[in-house]
């Protein structure tokens, strides 16, 4: 009996803690409806776009890393908009975040662009050669 | 019979697990009731009328399907978390720098001749500096069957397959990549392209 | 947060000896000024090849590259390198100090001759290889001293017999992770032992005993180059220096009884870069 009774405190524990962490009973909701789940995990960092990464080993491997996307995003949401530096953490390629292990950095690194298909800034593509073949202008007149 | 005399025993369960491995294809044994078999009893009579009409099996399944509600999910909920990826897997291209800014291809068009389906077009001429450079270099991203050879062939690290796998787009003609974008690849994933192990020995 | 900035231009081509010939590196660090800037180039270069058969997946991938090397070679010689870090290092080497084209070539050559036969025969293969290889680059080393005599190449060409062979035994635990054995199959036969002991990483008397027939001819070569030793000039012996690696190497690995899987084998040692400067010190190997 005593094992059914620690076993649901321990739940209602995590229940409040998770609560807590996403801001009382209003921002839990505001969570559940942008992230579609109730978590909590320590932070391990944010990035300079305002995404925020934590960690909980409670859960399996794949659901113990996340990320929460910058709350101005609000539901434009992206997988994109991971920069390269949290990226190999955030896909297990590595278990040192770049607080720890600081990334390479040069002058000619440039930031961070989610993916803009479907927008205006979208990619298009364009020749970077000069035109091999120059079509007949019939109004230059012959010298 | 010895067999038919074993058969019996296992019936009534009187063999140790061991002589049960045999092939018995006929040895069963029963655990539930028969098929079509009519309650006897009074008590079963009033029991099976029980539990039709207060039908617990219908409360017995929601309560089933109520524990799942509770249970921690499976799946990953992407994008928030994301799945592991190979520190090998080959994604999007990008054209790599020198740390100094200088890009490192020099149109030796290895990619070019090896690339098995033939996505990679390349353009070149001297620099007014004498160098060989790229003048075009577009991928098909389209016709890229993303086998890695491209970054096994050359010989500079110039083009490599990144960690990125979302630059799915909505139209065709924004995967057909030329240098401009490919070099921006490069700029903006070489944090994570650059980290790699270390290695202390030649082992050739 | 706090960035790393990475390495400049001119320091591409050592980082990359630095990671992946640590050892090499150290001792090419204790020749003179412009010595070192050569050799490091020429390493590099070496480097360059090397790696060129675990980045492949197909030995027709391998020959494009080899081809690369062997055309960037001649450009070099024509003073026409293309703008590749190493290539550019290797010509700025070549103009200095003059260095010999047939023992670059021959780095290409063995390289790739080892592509498309991979399974050593015999012992004596590895040594041929090593001796393409490995000494190869000591030779060069000699000729950025300006130094050119018969004794130290000879010298050199036995230390780098013995460095080809610590390297294959160094390269056993890294290989049998990916699934490859390179020791020669004429041991195998003779010890009795087959592929997946290495494979397994086993460490029993027969595997030991094998390790310990290629250490052992190490060994010779390197008592063989020790005996030429005094005849060499003294200038001359500072190029030598790679022999401390592989003779402490082979130590370590009499320490750990001849179990080539012993891990500690396979670390940083970190009491070589005190011992190298040493002996520089003392001009002794």
């Amino acid at each position: 009996m005593a094992k059914y009774v620690t076993g649901f405190l321990d739940k209602a524990k995590i229940a409040f803690d998770i609560l807590k962490q996403n801001g009382g009973i209003k921002g839990s909701l505001y969570t559940f409806y942008r992230t579609d789940e109730l978590k909590n995990g320590t932070v391990v960092g944010k990035d300079k776009y305002g995404n925020t990464y934590y960690e909980n080993n409670r859960y399996f491997v794949g659901r113990n890393r996340w990320v929460i996307y910058n709350d101005n995003v609000y539901m434009d949401y992206d997988g994109s908009q991971v920069p390269a530096e949290w990226y190999g953490w955030l896909h297990y390629k590595t278990d040192l975040p770049p607080t720890v292990k600081p990334p390479v950095h040069y002058k000619w690194m440039i930031d961070h662009i989610e993916n803009k298909s479907g927008t205006q800034e979208a990619y298009m593509p364009y020749s970077t050669t000069k035109p091999k073949i120059q079509a007949w202008d019939p109004n230059v007149k012959k010298e | 019979m010895a067999s038919s005399r074993l058969l019996q025993l296992a019936k009534n369960g009187m063999l140790p697990r061991s002589s049960l491995n045999m092939q018995f294809r006929t040895a069963y044994k029963l655990v539930t009731d028969p098929l079509g078999s009519e309650p006897t009893t009074n008590q079963e009579i009033v029991d099976r009328a029980g539990d039709h009409l207060l039908l617990t099996e219908i409360f017995r399944g929601f309560g089933v399907t109520l524990a799942h509600f509770f249970k921690e999910p499976a799946t990953i909920n992407y994008p928030f978390e994301k799945g592991p990826l190979s520190p090998r897997f080959r994604g999007e291209h990008a054209l790599r720098r020198y740390p100094s800014g200088e890009e490192r291809c020099i149109a030796c068009k290895l990619c070019e001749a090896i690339c098995p389906a033939q996505a990679i077009t390349i353009e070149a001429e001297p620099r007014a500096d004498g160098s060989r450079r790229t003048t075009r270099y577009d991928i098909d991203m389209t016709k890229c069957i993303y086998c890695g050879f491209c970054q096994e062939a050359c010989p500079v690290d110039a083009i490599v397959e990144g960690p990125n796998f979302e630059f799915s787009t909505e139209t065709h003609e924004e995967l057909m990549y030329n240098k401009e974008k490919l070099l921006n690849n490069g700029d903006k994933w070489e944090a994570e392209i650059a980290a790699s192990l270390q290695a202390d020995h030649l082992y050739r | 947060m706090a960035v790393l900035v990475g390495p400049s231009i001119e320091n591409v081509y050592k980082e990359l000896v630095r990671k992946y010939d640590y050892e090499n590196f150290l001792a090419a660090l204790l020749l003179p000024q412009g010595s070192r800037k050569s050799t490091i180039a020429v390493r590099a270069f070496n480097v360059s090849l090397a790696q060129v058969q675990d980045q492949v997946s197909q030995g027709l991938i391998g020959q494009m590259r080899m081809k690369f090397w062997s055309e960037t070679l001649e450009a070099v010689y024509q003073n026409t390198p293309p703008a590749q870090l190493v290539a550019l290092q290797l010509h700025e080497a070549v103009q200095c100090h003059n260095l010999s084209k047939r023992w670059l070539q021959r780095l290409i050559s063995s390289r790739e001759d080892h592509l498309s036969s991979k399974a050593f025969q015999s012992l004596s293969k590895v040594e041929d290889y090593a001796e393409h290889s490995v000494s190869s680059v000591l030779y060069l080393t000699l000729e950025t001293l300006n130094i050119r005599k018969v004794e130290s190449d000879h010298a050199a060409s036995h230390i780098g017999r013995a460095q080809g062979l610590v390297t294959l035994l160094r390269a056993i635990p890294y290989n049998s992770r990916r699934q490859q054995v390179y020791v020669p199959l004429d041991l195998l036969v003779q010890h009795k032992v087959s592929q997946n002991d290495f494979l397994r990483g086993s460490d029993d008397k027969k595997m030991k005993d094998l390790i310990f027939d290629v250490a052992s001819s190490a060994n010779a070569h390197i008592q063989k180059a020790r005996t030429l030793i005094p005849k060499v000039p003294s200038e001359a012996k500072i190029a030598l220096m790679p022999l401390i690696g592989v003779v402490s190497y082979l130590d370590q690995l009499r320490a750990a009884d001849f179990n080539v899987f012993d891990p500690k084998l396979s670390q940083r040692n970190n009491l070589l870069p005190w011992k190298l400067w040493w002996n520089k010190f003392r001009s002794k190997i």
